[in-house]
């Protein structure tokens, strides 16, 4: 359950690349999923978010180079620190400053930035927008492409089209966001062809939506990064699908292949998928911080980026404190859904 | 450039880096304003831009530039990054500024007169200059730009206007200011030259400038535009019926892959700070190349006052090592000059200071050391990623010095780490700086009670010359003292300054206008009003 700032998180994709939903997932309630199972796993999660906030905060101040001297660099000198550093209330002791911090949190105060004396909000907001904007567009594309990939690629397995896909799966699983990105650059901005522009330069207060050609390459880069594990899962629980007896039966009975697939396999073969795009979204939330540092596209990514050059301290917590909910949330998400998808799991193991 | 913030506030005539970026000496008569123009084009053989044409008026310039984050701001008088201080060139006239020859000019101002030894001026305004909401200019506006740098939580001009002595400011009349200060300072102009004016009540939220442009929108981080201001009165340039183009917009961009790329992918018409690997990438793709000479200097440093080099003939037989030309032909891939362990090229002392080239001699090295009982010296140098060449020329040296039997070792720290709590204690180092006139540099980096003195320099003869230049309100006079120090220097310095770094900004074949200063700073010294698009 952590969040991944940096390009790979080659651990936890390929945990997830195997198709789960498959093996019996001892987390899962045995009594059915009640309002009272999900309120549990909220609290769970409102804990895990509190104790990521603890680690952070408190590593934040043992880093060595303190905001201050970030601020002032090389103007810094002792007097000019001094000040700054009461200015911010650094000069407290961290546990105070802790305190002080959790309870203006507590009231709905997020803090003032270090760097521009604007309540945390301020940059948050818009920045926060905007990365929802690119995490949508991209859901948008690769759900739907990965099913329509993977569906395909199952009925003519061993095709060309398989056969290709997962060639060029295997080769993008391969390469970090951020390879993917800079070759999407060169090719679309810079030096091969100039279609797309290399920088989301997104006009100040605009709807990204509104300007869909800066969105373009870091969609197209999202979406070749998720795509590739989200097609092969579709694929692999495809094959297993028709494989299965009702798939047989039902072929049996003379039913048209269109029907077998749209009525009877398909339908039982996205509800491991269901889980996993939402999977795939609380791992995008990591995604986007490295993406949007290519394409320097305005969201919370490049917000975290600049705060964490400027040891901003109350805007780096707040940032985090949003990843790791939403990757609470997706999570949470994908096992209500895997629940409610799954008749014997809804039922407690009665059907 | 982004780690500035806070001044050093003190009762010294302490000078800011950023300072010193806007700074020179009013050395000499003034130029007539009108023929500023026609004397631009002498030293145009660095520039391989088309500047070429009949300036044509219309479009928007869209340009990519270094240095912002969320921390940017629109007062003048806060400005921090490299994009702060273009923001302000757009909006806001300097009080002073340097021509295209880099002898600074009276811009708002028609003159400053100092006293005897300099420690009270007169400075008067210009007449029927307005402010874009029609306000005209006059002295009020001068002297609440001045409480103004006091009254901010962080200007980095606190420690330049340290000897102002606010209390003592005087309306003489409508145009006329009278600044008494609290110690003699000769080069009061230069200061003056950092000062971008605002108009009593300035409100940072819908800033009022009398420059080339007006203010449309600003969002901290991302962009900022600005219209073509129909009534700006052209400054010492003359260069009435400018600007040329209809609007300007300059984007954050601080990433410099980012700023590259959008240059190539047509999203910007110019980049500044292009990096050196980068330049002949950008040529091969139609890119112009803006390559200016500069002053630019980016030291070694070596503490005078701790071992091995409070010995003069170590510090010596250091700048013996140092090849100059291999120097500046690996660290800045040539896009720099060699240069003689003094700063500020451009001043009139320093063209008119003799003193031989230093060329790298292994042999008189190695003699030196063995004198100082320093045959096989091992130190170790502090080098940072602080500015683009730094660690580069650090890591030639390294070899450098082993042809001579000294031993580098070299430890590489991040900028915070480095412009830390050892900063300017660090026995042996690096730095950077941008070029200014000779003697405002020894204010902030070597004189007595300077804030950076990062070689621990001291010497007496130096002091007393210093003192004397500082009293001295005649330019010319002032040049004998500023020898006297530059010899010391020369001799006995702890400064190894290698060479001088290009400014090196790219642009579209159709972004015309661009001339070469001899100041050098990006776009002809942010000097926005020249631009036109062919």
């Amino acid at each position: 359950m952590s969040i991944s700032l940096r390009p790979g998180g080659r651990a936890r994709r390929s945990a997830f690349g195997r198709a789960r939903g498959r093996e019996p997932d001892r987390s899962r309630p045995r009594s059915g999923v009640g309002a009272r199972w999900i309120l549990r796993r909220i609290a769970l999660g409102v804990v895990v978010v509190w104790g990521c906030s603890v680690l952070i905060f408190f590593a934040l101040h043992a880093l060595p180079s303190d905001p201050a001297q970030a601020i002032l660099g090389k103007q810094a000198t002792p007097q000019a620190l001094a000040h700054l550093r009461s200015f911010l209330g650094l000069d407290r002791p961290v546990i105070s400053q802790y305190l002080s911090w959790l309870g203006n949190l507590l009231q709905g105060h997020l803090g003032r930035s270090y760097a521009t004396q604007q309540p945390v909000t301020v940059e948050l907001m818009p920045a926060l927008e905007d990365s929802l904007c690119l995490l949508a567009a991209t859901a948008a594309i690769s759900i739907p492409l990965a099913i329509l990939l993977g569906a395909l690629t199952a009925l003519r397995r061993d095709g060309v089209l398989d056969r290709g896909s997962l060639f060029v799966s295997l080769l993008l699983t391969a390469v970090p966001e951020f390879v993917i990105g800079i070759v999407l650059v060169i090719v679309f901005a810079t030096v091969v062809w100039r279609v797309l522009p290399a920088v989301a330069l997104l006009p100040a207060h605009a709807d990204p939506f509104s300007h869909p050609r800066q969105l373009a390459l870091p969609v197209l880069t999202l979406v070749l990064a998720v795509v590739p594990y989200l097609y092969r899962l579709v694929r692999g629980t495809m094959i297993d699908v028709l494989e299965s007896e009702y798939v047989t039966m039902a072929r049996l009975k003379g039913l048209s292949e269109w029907t077998v697939v749209m009525r009877h396999a398909l339908p039982n073969a996205l509800i491991p998928v269901t889980q996993a795009s939402a999977i795939i979204m609380s791992y995008l939330l990591g995604g986007i911080v490295v993406v949007e540092y290519v394409f320097g596209y305005p969201g919370i990514g490049t917000l975290l980026t600049q705060a964490i050059s400027s040891r901003d301290i109350p805007t780096i917590e707040v940032v985090s404190i949003v990843l790791t909910a939403g990757v609470v949330l997706f999570n949470l998400t994908a096992d209500v859904l895997t629940v409610l998808l799954t008749p014997k799991l809804r039922t407690g193991g009665q059907a | 450039m982004r780690h500035e913030r806070l001044e050093p506030v003190s009762d010294n005539p302490l000078l800011s880096r950023r300072d010193l970026l806007r700074t020179g000496i009013a050395a000499g008569g003034a130029l007539a304003a009108g023929s500023m123009l026609a004397a631009c084009g002498s030293g145009a053989s660095a520039v391989t831009a088309p500047t070429g044409g009949t300036p044509k008026r219309g479009g928007v310039v869209r340009l990519g530039m270094s240095g912002g984050g969320s921390s940017d701001t629109l007062d003048p008088i806060q400005a921090v990054s490299n994009i702060d201080y273009y923001r302000a060139a757009a909006l806001f006239d300097y009080a002073y500024y340097p021509d295209t020859d880099f002898v600074i000019q009276p811009q708002l101002a028609s003159e400053a007169v100092p006293n005897a030894d300099g420690s009270v001026w007169t400075v008067r305004l210009r007449s029927g200059i307005e402010f874009h909401n029609g306000k005209t200019l006059g002295a009020e506006d001068l002297a609440f730009t001045l409480r103004h740098i006091f009254r901010v939580p962080y200007s980095g001009l606190t420690g330049r206007f340290a000897m102002v002595d606010l209390n003592g400011l005087k309306q003489v009349d409508k145009l006329t200011l009278r600044v008494p200060l609290k110690y003699p300072f000769s080069i009061f102009p230069n200061a003056l030259a950092e000062l971008l004016v605002v108009p009593v009540g300035f409100d940072e939220t819908k800033p009022v400038g009398t420059g080339p442009f007006m203010f449309q929108s600003f969002q901290a981080g991302r962009q900022s535009t600005f219209v073509r201001n129909p009534n700006w009165w052209g400054g010492f340039w003359g260069a009435t019926g400018t600007p040329y183009v209809d609007a300007l917009q300059l984007i954050d961009l601080d990433d410099d892959t980012a700023r590259v790329n959008s240059l190539l992918a047509g999203q910007v018409h110019g980049i500044d700070a292009v990096p050196f690997g980068e330049a002949s990438s950008l040529k091969a793709q139609g890119q112009v190349l803006f390559n200016v000479p500069t002053g630019n200097w980016r030291p070694f440093t070596m503490r005078i006052d701790v071992p091995p080099f409070n010995d003069v003939r170590v510090r010596q037989a250091m700048r013996l090592i140092v090849n100059r030309q291999q120097m500046v032909d690996q660290a800045l891939a040539g896009y720099g000059r060699i240069a003689n362990d003094l700063y500020s090229p451009e001043d009139p002392a320093y063209i008119s200071f003799d003193a031989p080239q230093r060329e790298q001699d292994l042999e008189q090295a190695r003699s030196l050391l063995r004198q100082a009982g320093q045959s096989d010296l091992r130190v170790r140098l502090v080098t940072s990623p602080i500015q683009a060449g730094v660690v580069e020329a650090s890591t030639v040296l390294v070899t450098q010095a082993a042809q001579a039997g000294v031993t580098i070792a070299l430890d590489q720290v991040d900028d915070d780490t480095f412009f830390g709590n050892n900063y300017l204690k660090w026995p042996f180092a690096v730095d950077w700086w941008t070029p200014t006139k000779y003697l405002d540099q020894a204010v902030v980096a070597d004189g007595p009670n300077s804030a950076y003195n990062e070689t621990h320099w001291s010497n007496p003869v130096f002091s007393q010359n210093y003192y004397a230049a500082l009293k001295q309100t005649d330019a010319a006079k002032r040049v004998p003292y500023e020898h006297e120090m530059m010899k010391l220097q020369y001799d006995e310095g702890g400064y190894i300054i290698w060479g001088f770094v290009n400014t090196l900004d790219a642009h579209s074949p159709n972004l015309r206008g661009l001339i070469p200063t001899k100041w050098g700073q990006d776009f002809s010294d942010s000097e926005f009003w020249r631009l036109w698009l062919a």
